[in-house]
């Protein structure tokens, strides 16, 4: 298995176990990480490294969106930012929270860059290492928000 | 150990093998994972027979990093793979110590849940964990924009002596097999990269000194009082081709705060920047 489709199932492993993770995104999540891997060989490579950050992105923003309402704590946000927001600041007992210095972290390194390519016109990642980068960050988010 | 899971256990199950977690250098030789729960599951090579503290590092590692209600396994033929290490020692680090056969009965394994007052625990084990990784890879990742070009062609110099710490699990004190060296109250590593070598394999006995030098288990739980301060001066930034950051955000984990120092007054300015 190549080292990044055992990432993804890794994931989808710790994600299967999870109260939040029902039959109704199930499905969805993964039809999303799988679109990571096969758009691989798509040319040019700045068409591919834009649809890898579009569907790690959706899968990453489908996954929070739904453990914030199974804990009732989205409070109407839609954005990722505002779901970090969300992450180091709700009021619920019951689950814990990323700190500040997490918050601000995966704000640079995930929506920031995000953003660029995703709303600004013809902006795309520079080469293969910033799109993995970028990548890895939203699954080492999903993998913290699972600690909580 | 070659692992023979069921087709019947693969049908109903997700299960991994030699998973990769993004937080952790190595981590569970098998991970099976249902709606009833995840199980990390442990083994211990035979690489690791002579070597207490990397099988140990590995597990520490996988407590900070996964769920905390994941049910960590010991596959176990042997009860006594450690001869050094007393045999009650698989009951403060994992929920339970199987056979492989127990493994065609994960639903058996689910049940194992810990109580709430270790996960309780647990979590603010992480939530400190993850709130200092974060604090040190800000600090790495801003190092590494302000310094440029890495320096591959770093000199020797004089640190003293390796570092000594008490290690429980055999009741002693024991010296560091890798380049770590206590240096000004801070422990010091030193690391030449390999540039045919895999990055986080090569900086794996800083990540497992780190595991082993600031966290105690205690009945499932890494507890700490504070990561301590380490500096891991390097000629390379170290990378990974599919995940970039990981052995440095894995370094952070660990407390490592990088430096390309090519003299001792070097190291001395990275130790005093950081307790300013």
């Amino acid at each position: 298995m190549s080292i990044q489709k055992k990432r993804i199932e890794t994931i989808l492993a710790l994600l299967n176990a999870e109260a939040f993770y029902t039959r109704s995104i199930r499905n969805k999540i993964r039809a999303e990480f799988n679109q990571v891997i096969e758009v691989e060989h798509i040319t040019p490579a700045r068409r591919k490294n834009i649809l890898k950050i579009l569907h790690s992105t959706r899968a990453l923003d489908s996954t929070l969106k739904s453990f914030l309402d199974h804990y009732g704590i989205r409070n109407g946000k839609h954005a990722l930012g505002q779901y970090l927001i969300q992450l180091a600041y709700h009021n619920d007992h019951r689950i814990g929270k990323i700190s500040n210095n997490e918050r601000a972290q995966f704000q640079n390194s995930i929506v920031n860059h995000r953003n660029t390519h995703l709303h600004q016109a013809d902006s795309y990642p520079s080469n293969d290492s910033e799109v993995s980068q970028i990548i890895c960050e939203m699954e080492t988010l999903l993998s913290r928000v699972l600690t909580l | 150990m070659a692992l023979q899971i069921p087709a019947s256990v693969r049908s109903k199950y997700i299960v991994v093998e030699q998973p990769d977690h993004p937080s952790t250098f190595d981590g569970p030789d098998l991970l099976i994972s249902d709606k009833k729960g995840l199980l990390a599951c442990f083994f211990v090579r035979t690489s690791e027979r002579n070597n207490h503290r990397s099988f140990f590092g590995r597990v520490i590692n996988a407590l900070i990093a996964y769920p905390p209600e994941t049910v960590m396994v010991l596959l176990a033929e042997d009860t006594r793979p450690f001869q050094q290490i007393s045999a009650d020692y698989p009951l403060n680090f994992f929920s339970k110590v199987v056979g492989t056969k127990d493994l065609f009965k994960p639903n058996l394994l689910f049940k194992e849940k810990d109580s709430s007052r270790k996960i309780k625990d647990l979590k603010e084990v992480q939530h400190k964990v993850f709130n200092t990784q974060s604090k040190v890879l800000m600090n790495n990742l801003s190092y590494i924009q302000d310094k440029g070009k890495f320096n591959a062609k770093l000199g020797k110099f004089d640190l003293g002596h390796k570092t000594r710490y008490f290690d429980p699990l055999i009741q002693k004190d024991v010296s560091v097999r890798a380049n770590i060296f206590h240096f000004k109250g801070t422990q010091v590593g030193l690391k030449l990269l390999h540039r045919n070598a895999s990055d986080l394999k090569e900086l794996r006995p800083y990540f497992e000194f780190g595991a082993n030098f600031d966290f105690q288990v205690d009945r499932g739980v890494p507890y700490i009082k504070s990561i301590s301060k380490k500096i891991l001066n390097v000629d390379n930034i170290p990378k990974t081709k599919f995940d970039p950051y990981k052995p440095i955000r894995v370094a952070s984990l660990f407390g490592w705060y990088l430096a390309n120092a090519d003299s001792l007054e070097e190291i001395h300015r990275r130790i005093n920047n950081l307790n300013q």
